[in-house]
């Protein structure tokens, strides 16, 4: 990685850093202890399944927002406030720009999502006192997180390349509700008939299919996650960053700054 | 008195609109230029306090040009700004204070050249309607200049800076830097930029603004903090180092922009309005900063429509209106066009009725009576004050300020301008 990706994806992080996006884990830890002491009184052996689940989707959820939000002003706020004036007056290609600040975001959703992730666990302990082999598979559920921020913010950065931060804000936020019934949207294309199938099964697999990488409930119920799944996942989800990337990069390329 | 140096340059605002060559400058003991001859043969010395730095006088040696200009003949007045062409390595002036005896190096090498560049934005529904934000603009900036791009607001000089930075894409054209095509990340190594009012990210220090940007410029750890210190200290805000930007005023803001822009040491300077939103003393901070950078070497090519400043400071000026060049000149040569008009003062109010009578228009303060007329009537003015025992104190000629060539330039027709 070049010292000028680093130096740029180091900048986002410390802007988001000190943006104060870090302050939703002060949320999520009183969600997450809040969530474990009733649970525990309220749902007699179900205690680990809803915590799980609540745990698990509310840190997919938080990543999710702060990823939109922060990502669609990425581009666009640099070039509204001409912070990019100076930058791009430097050696710095405008692929360099893209690339390094989806890294920074990225890396900024890493790390809240593992601060996350250590509430979470530990809520867990709290709860039914002893870690076995099968919350490993929890670890999975969160690595498939982490590729849905990624897909996320790639889709964001392109978004925020060629549209107002509002537009895509609801871009982003469509795909991904979309994106989360992607199963369904595939199911019911393979259902319908003629042309409107090829519209819809092109559209099933266009959208990005989050729903694959939500394993949430199925390791809230100890299953496990198989390694082909594993594979694909990340494959999929690289490719499809990447290629929302490069769109991203195209569009920004050719763009007259205001 | 020594006739050490032998100075040949053309000396402007000398006699009545004429260019005039220097022929020989003369020293004191102490090697401070005492004087000079010039064309006609007519020796002139300097006011006790027009003394010049010798420090910023260099021997030239073969030189194409030497410039000086701005030299007032007046014993009274000090040589406002002399302007520097030399082949020697520049020296800051050691007493900022006392006039300048600037000379300066110009290799003749462009060092920006702009081919027809020109921008056209679309508009409308179906982006039908086009709208010139630069006519295609061919211009070169040499080596060591300082070039003015002057023009109302809306002329185009931001849009030209943001097509040399690569920040938006000609419709038609090339411009180079340092003979590079100016996207080239080769040459963004070595030229800084100050746009106009600008803005940084305000979650950053000073400090780590200025480390970042040393880190995009591929500069060294080490150097990074290190000229990071220098630079702050040279533009006054050593002391908000570790200020939140945010917490900066805009003239401080202007101050980190400016540092930014000369962080890495660059050779070439692009600064757009970069006395915009200062008060008096940081625009005269600004613009002794500006020469500063010029006398260590750097061409400085800036924007401004504040007139004064590049009278100031600059070699040449272009001039840009509604997007369209209308003219390109060297401030020298604009500012030492006669005017047709001479000053006189004297003093004597007795001569006032005849020197009226001339077409004079006279103001009198006391005895002292100062009066312009047509420059034939110059004759007959002297005439007649000597006869009326006035005694005389000065005769000036009129030039023409930047001023009259900028608003001549830009009322002119697109017809007078192609002539």
């Amino acid at each position: 990685m070049s010292a000028r990706l680093a130096s740029i994806a180091f900048n986002t992080f410390r802007e988001a850093v000190r943006e104060r996006v870090l302050y939703n884990l002060i949320f999520f830890a009183l969600l997450i202890t809040a969530a474990s002491v009733l649970v525990g009184q309220i749902s007699i052996g179900i205690e680990r399944i809803v915590l799980v689940n609540l745990g698990l989707s509310a840190i997919s959820l938080f990543g999710i927002v702060i990823a939109i939000f922060i990502g669609i002003g990425l581009v666009w706020k640099e070039m509204e406030k001409r912070t990019l004036y100076t930058l791009l007056a430097r050696p710095v290609r405008r692929w360099e720009f893209i690339v390094g600040k989806f890294l920074g975001l990225v890396g900024t959703l890493v790390v809240n999502a593992a601060l996350m992730a250590v509430g979470f666990f530990a809520a867990l302990y709290y709860l039914v006192h002893a870690f076995d082999r099968s919350d490993l598979h929890l670890l999975a559920a969160l690595y498939f997180i982490i590729l849905q921020f990624i897909v996320v913010t790639a889709l964001a950065l392109l978004f925020s390349s060629f549209s107002s931060p509002l537009l895509s804000a609801v871009m982003a936020f469509a795909l991904f509700f979309i994106g989360s019934f992607a199963e369904d949207l595939r199911a019911f294309a393979q259902m319908s008939e003629g042309a409107a199938r090829w519209l819809t099964v092109a559209a099933a697999h266009l959208v990005p299919n989050f729903a694959s990488l939500n394993v949430i409930a199925q390791v809230a119920h100890q299953q496990p996650v198989s390694a082909d799944l594993m594979l694909a996942n990340t494959l999929y989800a690289l490719f499809y960053a990447g290629a929302a990337l490069c769109g991203a990069v195209l569009i920004f390329e050719r763009r007259n700054l205001k | 008195m020594q006739q050490g140096y032998d100075a040949i340059g053309r000396l402007s605002q000398m006699a009545s609109g004429a260019t005039t060559y220097v022929s020989g400058l003369s020293f004191n003991a102490a090697g401070q230029p005492q004087g000079f001859s010039y064309g006609n043969g007519v020796a002139a010395t300097f006011g006790y306090n027009q003394r010049l730095q010798l420090e910023s006088l260099r021997y030239v040696n073969g030189s194409q040009h030497l410039l000086v200009a701005d030299l007032s003949l007046d014993k009274q007045a000090l040589p406002a700004q002399l302007t520097r062409r030399h082949l020697g390595a520049p020296t800051p002036v050691a007493h900022p204070s006392l006039p300048r005896f600037c000379v300066k190096s110009l290799s003749g090498m462009p060092i920006i050249e702009m081919n027809g560049l020109s921008k056209t934005y679309t508009a409308g529904f179906w982006r039908k309607k086009e709208k010139f934000a630069l006519q295609p603009l061919s211009l070169s900036v040499e080596e060591g200049e300082v070039f003015g791009f002057l023009g109302p607001n809306g002329a185009g000089k931001t849009t030209t800076l943001k097509l040399l930075m690569g920040l938006i894409f000609p419709t038609a054209g090339s411009a180079t830097i340092l003979g590079r095509d100016c996207g080239d990340p080769a040459v963004k190594a070595q030229i800084g930029f100050l746009p106009e009012q600008p803005y940084f990210y305000d979650h950053l220090t000073a400090g780590e603004l200025l480390d970042y940007y040393g880190q995009l410029s591929g500069m060294a750890a080490a150097d990074r903090a290190r000229r990071a210190a220098e630079i702050l200290e040279r533009v006054g805000l050593a002391s908000a180092r570790d200020l939140a930007l945010r917490k900066f005023s805009k003239g401080m803001l202007q101050r980190v922009g400016i540092a930014q822009a000369i962080l890495h040491d660059p050779k070439v300077v692009f600064l757009d309005e970069p006395m915009s939103g200062l008060d008096p003393i940081g625009r005269r901070e600004v613009r002794d900063l500006m020469q500063l950078l010029n006398d260590e070497g750097k061409t400085i090519f800036f924007s401004t429509h504040i007139l004064s400043d590049a009278e100031a400071l600059c070699d040449r000026v272009a001039i840009l209106h509604q997007g369209e060049l209308r003219g390109v000149g060297s401030v020298a040569d604009l500012t030492s066009r006669s005017r047709g008009q001479v000053e006189v003062i004297w003093q004597g109010a007795s001569a006032v009725e005849a020197v009226r009578a001339l077409g004079g228009d006279c103001r009198a303060t006391g005895e002292t009576v100062r009066a312009l007329l047509p420059e034939d009537k110059l004759d007959a003015a002297l005439d007649a004050l000597r006869r009326s025992g006035a005694r005389l104190t000065a005769v000036n000629p009129v030039r023409s300020t930047l001023e009259d060539y900028f608003v001549e330039r830009v009322s002119a027709s697109p017809q007078e301008v192609a002539s």
